[in-house]
C-alpha cells in the first residue's frame, strides 16, 4: 500500500504541473490560432459574397 | 427527505455575487455565438470551422469538449467510492492517448481521407449502406449516450448552491441550461463551438487548479491519503486489489474506452481531429492533450476523494446522510463534490470556479449536439434522398436536429429511472456505437481485404453491448460486469469484420481475385 501511496503522490504533482505549463501555453497559442482562424472566415465570407454578386 | 437533511444539503458559500458572476459568464457565451453566425457560410464551416484550427487551439478545443461536467462528476464519483486507486483511469487515459498522438493511429490516416464524419469514411471506403447503418449506430450510441448528461450537470448547479433538496431546482437548471446551449450551437456550428471551447479552456483550467489547491488546504494533505488508507484499505490505491471496485479486467477496458476510444474513435475528439490542419498537426495536438485527458479524469477523481475524507472525517451530519445507518435512504453520491465545494470555496470565488464547471457543461453539449446532429444531417438523412442537398438545407437540418436531440435529454433526463452508476451507463450505450466502429476503422484503414459486408456485420454487431445494461441484465437474467461484455462485444466485432470480409469479399476485390484466377488459368494454358 505504501508504494502505490506514493506512486500516486508523484504522478498527482507531475500531471498538475505539466497541465499548468500546457494551460499557459495553450491559451497564449490559442489566441493566436483564434486569431488566424477568424481572418481565414473574414477571407472565406468576402470571397463567397464576391461570387455571389458575379453570380447576379 | 427530512427536514434536517434539507439543511445539510442547504449549507452553502454561494451567494447572490456568485449567481452575478455565472450570469456573467453565460452571457458572454451567448453573445459570442449570436456575432460568429455571420462566418457560417457553408457545410464545412459549420461542421469544421473551415478546417482551420491550429494546434493550441485544437488541443484548447479538445480539452473543453472532452473535459465536461458529466466527465467531472462521474469521475468524481469514482474518487468517492474508488479512492486513489481509481487514478488508474488518469494514467491510462494519458498514456494511450499519447501512443496515439506519436503513432498517429486511426486519426492520422483518418485525416488524411479529407472526410469530415467517421460515416462519411465508411463510404468513402466501403458503401453507402455502410455509412447509412455507421451513422444509426453513431447517433442511437451517442444520443444515448448524452441522455443523462443535462440531469448529472444540473446536479453539480443544484449541489453547489445549495438547492439540492428542493424539487423544483433540478427541473429548473436542466431546461435553463439546455435553452442556452442550443441557442448559440444551432446559429454558430462548430466555428462558435471552437471559439467557445478556447474561453472555457481557460477559465476551466484556471478552475481546476485552483479547486484542488483548496481542497489540499481545507482538508489536509495527510489527512487526505490517511482517511482514505483507515476507511478503505489498500483497496483504496491498488487498482488491482482483490477486495477492490477494479481489477485487471477494468484496468484493461478503460485504457480501451477511457484511453483508444475517448481519444480515436469517439466522434467528438475525431472532429477536432478531422477539423484541423493536416495530420501532422492532429499528432502533435494529441501528444499534448494526453495532458489534459488525464487531467480531466485525475482531478476530478482528487475532489471527488477529498469529498469522501471531507464527509468521512470532518463533517458527521453530511455522513449521516451519505452513509446512513441500515435501512436509511442515503443521498446519491454524485452531489457529495458539489457539496464540499459549495462549503470549501469562499464567495465570489466559488461563482468562478461555478462558471468553470457550467463552462465543462456548456462545451460538452454544444460539441455533442453538433456532432449527432450533424450525423444524422451528413450521413443518414442526406445519403438516404435522391436529390442532392443544398448547403442551406444541411445547415436547416442539422439545426432542427440539434433541437431535437436537446428536447430528448430533456425529457430523458426527467424520465430515466435506471439505477446504473453513470459511467457504467455511458460506457456501455457508447459501446454501442464504438465497438464495431472500432473493429470497422481499424479494419479500413489497415487492411486491404475489409469488405463492407464485413464492416456492415461488425457495425451491428456492437448492438450486443446493450447487454451490459442493468435493466437489459436484469430482464436477461445475467449477472455479468458491464467491463466484460464491453471486452467480449470487441473481440466479437474483430471477430465478425474479418471472419465477414473473408467470407464475402467486395465485387471489386472479387472481380479482381476472378480476373487473376482468370489470368492464372491462361497462363496456366499457355505454358
Amino acid at each position: 500500500m505504501e508504494s502505490w501511496m506514493l506512486f500516486w503522490k508523484v504522478i498527482f504533482f507531475i500531471v498538475l504541473a505539466l497541465f499548468a505549463i500546457l494551460s499557459v501555453w495553450v491559451t497564449i497559442g490559442g489566441f493566436r490560432d483564434l486569431q488566424y482562424l477568424f481572418r481565414k472566415m473574414e477571407e472565406e465570407q468576402q470571397e463567397a459574397a464576391k461570387k455571389q454578386a458575379s453570380q447576379t | 427527505m427530512q427536514d434536517s437533511t434539507v439543511a445539510v444539503l442547504g449549507q452553502t458559500n454561494f451567494t447572490p455575487l456568485d449567481w452575478g458572476i455565472v450570469l456573467v459568464y453565460l452571457s458572454i457565451s451567448l453573445v459570442i455565438g449570436l456575432f460568429v453566425r455571420k462566418y457560417v457560410v457553408d457545410m464545412t464551416n459549420y461542421i469544421g470551422a473551415g478546417r482551420a484550427i491550429g494546434t493550441c487551439l485544437g488541443i484548447a478545443t479538445m480539452t473543453g469538449t472532452e473535459m465536461g461536467l458529466v466527465t467531472v462528476m462521474y469521475s468524481a464519483q469514482k474518487g468517492f467510492t474508488g479512492g486513489f486507486a481509481a487514478f488508474h483511469i488518469a494514467l491510462v487515459a494519458g498514456i494511450v492517448t499519447f501512443l496515439v498522438g506519436i503513432s498517429g493511429f486511426i486519426v492520422a490516416k483518418l485525416r488524411d481521407t479529407e472526410v469530415l464524419t467517421i460515416p462519411e469514411y465508411y463510404e468513402k471506403r466501403f458503401d453507402r449502406k455502410t455509412r447509412v447503418l455507421g451513422g444509426i449506430m453513431l447517433a442511437l450510441g451517442g444520443i444515448l449516450n448524452m441522455g443523462l448528461f443535462l440531469k448529472v450537470g444540473s446536479i453539480f448547479i443544484v449541489g453547489v448552491t445549495g438547492l439540492s433538496a428542493q424539487g423544483w431546482a433540478l427541473p429548473l437548471v436542466m431546461t435553463t441550461l439546455l435553452i442556452l446551449v442550443l441557442v448559440y450551437t444551432t446559429l454558430g456550428g462548430m466555428f462558435s463551438v471552437v471559439v467557445t471551447d478556447y474561453i472555457q479552456f481557460v477559465v476551466l483550467s484556471v478552475g481546476l487548479l485552483v479547486a484542488t489547491a483548496l481542497a489540499i488546504q481545507f482538508i489536509g494533505w495527510d489527512n487526505l491519503f490517511n482517511t482514505v488508507a483507515a476507511e478503505m484499505g489498500p483497496a483504496g490505491f491498488d487498482p488491482f486489489a482483490a477486495e477492490g471496485n477494479f481489477g485487471l479486467e477494468y484496468v484493461l477496458w478503460m485504457a480501451f474506452t477511457a484511453g483508444l476510444v475517448s481519444c480515436a474513435i469517439w466522434p467528438t475528439a475525431v472532429a477536432r481531429a478531422l477539423a484541423a490542419k493536416d495530420s501532422q498537426t492532429v499528432r502533435k495536438q494529441y501528444m499534448f492533450s494526453s495532458i489534459s485527458f488525464m487531467v480531466r479524469f485525475l482531478v476530478p477523481n482528487f475532489l471527488g476523494i477529498a469529498a469522501f475524507v471531507y464527509i468521512a472525517s470532518q463533517a458527521p451530519e453530511l455522513k449521516a446522510a451519505f452513509f446512513p445507518a441500515a435501512g436509511g435512504e442515503a443521498v446519491n453520491n454524485l452531489y457529495a463534490m458539489p457539496i464540499l465545494l459549495g462549503r470549501m470555496i469562499p464567495a465570489g470565488l466559488l461563482g468562478l470556479i461555478s462558471a468553470a464547471m457550467i463552462a465543462a457543461f456548456m462545451s460538452t453539449h454544444d460539441s455533442y449536439l453538433l456532432a449527432w446532429s450533424s450525423v444524422i444531417t451528413q450521413d443518414i438523412i442526406a445519403p438516404l434522398r435522391r436529390e442532392d442537398m443544398s448547403a442551406a438545407a444541411r445547415i436547416k437540418c442539422t439545426r432542427i436536429a440539434i433541437v431535437a436531440i436537446g428536447v430528448y435529454i430533456l425529457y430523458w433526463g426527467l424520465a430515466y429511472k435506471g439505477r446504473d452508476d453513470i459511467w457504467d451507463y455511458m460506457a456501455v450505450t457508447g459501446a454501442i456505437y464504438f465497438t464495431g466502429s472500432f473493429a470497422v476503422l481499424v479494419g479500413g484503414l489497415y487492411w486491404k481485404r475489409a469488405s463492407s459486408t464485413g464492416a456492415f456485420m461488425a457495425l451491428l454487431s456492437g448492438i450486443f453491448a446493450i447487454t451490459g445494461l442493468g435493466p437489459v441484465q436484469e430482464m436477461l437474467g445475467w449477472n455479468v460486469s458491464g467491463e466484460r461484455i464491453g471486452l467480449m462485444t470487441v473481440l466479437f466485432s474483430m471477430i465478425v469484420m474479418v471472419v465477414g470480409s473473408l467470407l464475402f469479399p467486395d465485387r471489386a476485390e472479387s472481380t479482381q481475385a476472378l480476373q487473376e484466377t482468370n489470368l492464372y488459368r491462361q497462363t496456366a494454358e499457355e505454358v
